[in-house]
């Protein structure tokens, strides 16, 4: 198992009466490029708040290569290594672009001046351009530059495709990947835009409610979860959704339709056996295990 | 650079604050260059302007930066924190972001403070045969002025802007009352060397109460501190 980025360990925040998070465990491998999903209020939010040190945590824990977040005399030097775009991408509005990036690059001594030059050509940003007159699009771009740019071992982008056009995503989603590749940085991020995550992650984790619904490595998640289509001759069985391994069942007429996360060829094996049975095996996107897990889907049978 | 921002989101607060002198200070300057004779009670007109203004200026700059430095719990919790959080992000601490904007407010208060005096000596030739008397009333003025500043900078750690101000305000009126009603030793009442008996008045410099505005003005930056070191980690 390669070594942890972050790891979070039964991580708790309640704001008033309502959990945020609920026993959250995560755990990021280095130099991975990790999809960070979840519904609006999921916590995902929360949970990259705590990481960076913007909110304190009410239980559990969370380390980021290898240091407590907690640790107040850690928190400077880990954020020195950590590249952030945040979920508004609000920068200050009265600096120009120019102005931005000169004010940020003296916290970071490692900042690339090459790299700063290649993404505002390749971003199109406008150095003398103020940031108030600046489209979020143009501001993600900008917030992924100034993340980049300071040679980050980790960057942890808060839906940082958000304002972007299909162009502009196809572009950031090929930098991305460069960055994890070129530069071996890890890459989190949180993000709605499901094929997005698709395209680049090579891990994904999905939470809802503050807990971890399911994490891994995607093509692993996509070997092990299959739906198995089942056309019957006669009534369909009521007790699939019993057998070890069906996350759900729908049903339409005399047609089933089985999410399976595990034990894929005895459950079809058995099926088979059932007498006027048809069996078809689909491969999962990252979409419908998403909307599985997190409520739309949910099974009847 | 953290210097430079501060400055940037507090510049034009400091103009404006520099301009409404003038337009204030502007009718009782003229009323003295066309009186026949300069006198000492004159000052009543100005000492009240003067006092307005400074802690105006106080609790104006006490305001957003210490916020953004120190935001109060469930701050950060709902969305829309503006660049809070990119401010947060940086490997600074949160006593730095604190120390910084605290001292520019300081310096920009000072700032106008030394604007201020500066026309009274001009205006007020009574000041420039009494130096030490003038500068016994800069010096009132400016501990003053830095215990508001204080109070209102550590209010901003846990009050949001609307009831910084009216906490503040409060405050300010609270000390003041209690001067007035001697609740308050003469000697403590910090207000006590910059209004109506102030040391360009009564021709004494109220050193004990100059001193203890500076004590509180550390008292309360101290505790502003420890309250943001508490949200560090």
């Amino acid at each position: 198992m390669s070594e942890a980025v972050i790891e979070i360990e039964g991580l708790r925040k309640c704001f008033g009466a309502q959990a945020a998070l609920d026993g959250l465990d995560l755990r990021v491998p280095a130099g991975s490029v990790f999809g960070f999903l979840g519904r609006n209020g999921a916590g995902k939010t929360t949970t990259i708040k705590h990481l960076l040190g913007l909110i304190k945590a009410d239980g559990g824990s969370a380390r980021i290569f290898g240091q407590p977040v907690g640790d107040p005399n850690m928190s400077v030097a880990i954020r020195r290594r950590i590249g952030f775009v945040t979920e508004d991408k609000d920068l200050y509005p009265y600096m120009t672009v120019d102005g931005i990036i000169r004010f940020t690059r003296p916290f970071f001594p490692g900042w690339q001046r090459d790299l700063e030059q290649r993404y505002l050509d390749v971003f199109e940003l406008p150095r003398g351009k103020r940031i108030s007159q600046l489209s979020k699009g143009m501001r993600s771009k900008l917030m992924l530059l100034l993340a980049i740019c300071h040679g980050a071992e980790l960057l942890v982008l808060d839906e940082p495709m958000d304002g972007l056009d299909p162009p502009a995503v196809e572009q950031v989603l090929r930098e991305l990947v460069a960055i994890a590749a070129e530069q071996g940085t890890t890459i989190f991020f949180s993000s709605h835009q499901l094929p997005e995550v698709e395209q680049i992650a090579d891990h994904v984790a999905i939470i809802d409610g503050g807990k971890m619904l399911v994490c891994g490595e995607l093509d692993d998640l996509k070997t092990h979860y299959q739906r198995l289509s089942l056309v019957c001759s006669d009534e369909p069985p009521g007790d699939v959704a019993r057998m070890e391994g069906v996350v759900s069942v729908r049903r339409s007429g005399r047609m089933l339709s089985i999410l399976v996360s595990r034990n894929v060829e005895t459950i079809a094996a058995q099926l088979r056996q059932l007498p006027g049975v048809a069996i078809e095996r689909f491969p999962v996107t990252l979409k419908e295990l998403f909307l599985e897990h997190v409520g739309n889907g949910k099974c009847s049978g | 650079m953290l210097w430079l921002k501060a400055w940037l989101e507090t510049r034009w607060k400091l103009l404006w604050m520099l301009f409404m002198s003038a337009l204030l200070v502007g009718p009782p300057l003229e009323l003295f260059s066309s009186a026949q004779t300069r006198h000492p009670q004159q000052l009543l007109i100005l000492l009240p302007i003067n006092v307005m203004l400074c802690f105006i200026t106080a609790i104006t700059l006490a305001g957003s930066g210490i916020q953004t430095a120190s935001p109060r719990p469930g701050g950060l919790e709902k969305g829309g924190e503006g660049s809070t959080l990119f401010t947060l992000s940086l490997p600074v601490t949160r006593a730095r972001l604190f120390a910084v904007r605290t001292a520019i407010g300081v310096l920009e208060l000072l700032a106008l403070l030394i604007s201020f005096n500066f026309v009274m000596w001009l205006v007020i030739p009574q000041l420039a045969t009494n130096v030490h008397i003038g500068i016994g009333y800069f010096a009132a003025s400016v501990s003053s002025s830095l215990a508001v500043y204080a109070i209102s900078a550590c209010l901003a750690t846990f009050c949001d802007e609307g009831w910084r101000f009216r906490a503040s305000g409060l405050t300010i009126m609270v000390l003041f009352m209690l001067g007035i009603g001697g609740k308050l030793p003469r000697s403590v009442d910090i207000f006590r060397g910059i209004g109506a008996t102030s040391s360009l008045v009564v021709q004494q410099i109220p050193w004990v109460a100059i001193a203890t505005g500076c004590v509180l003005a550390l008292l309360f930056f101290g505790a502003a501190l420890i309250i943001i070191r508490r949200r560090d980690y």
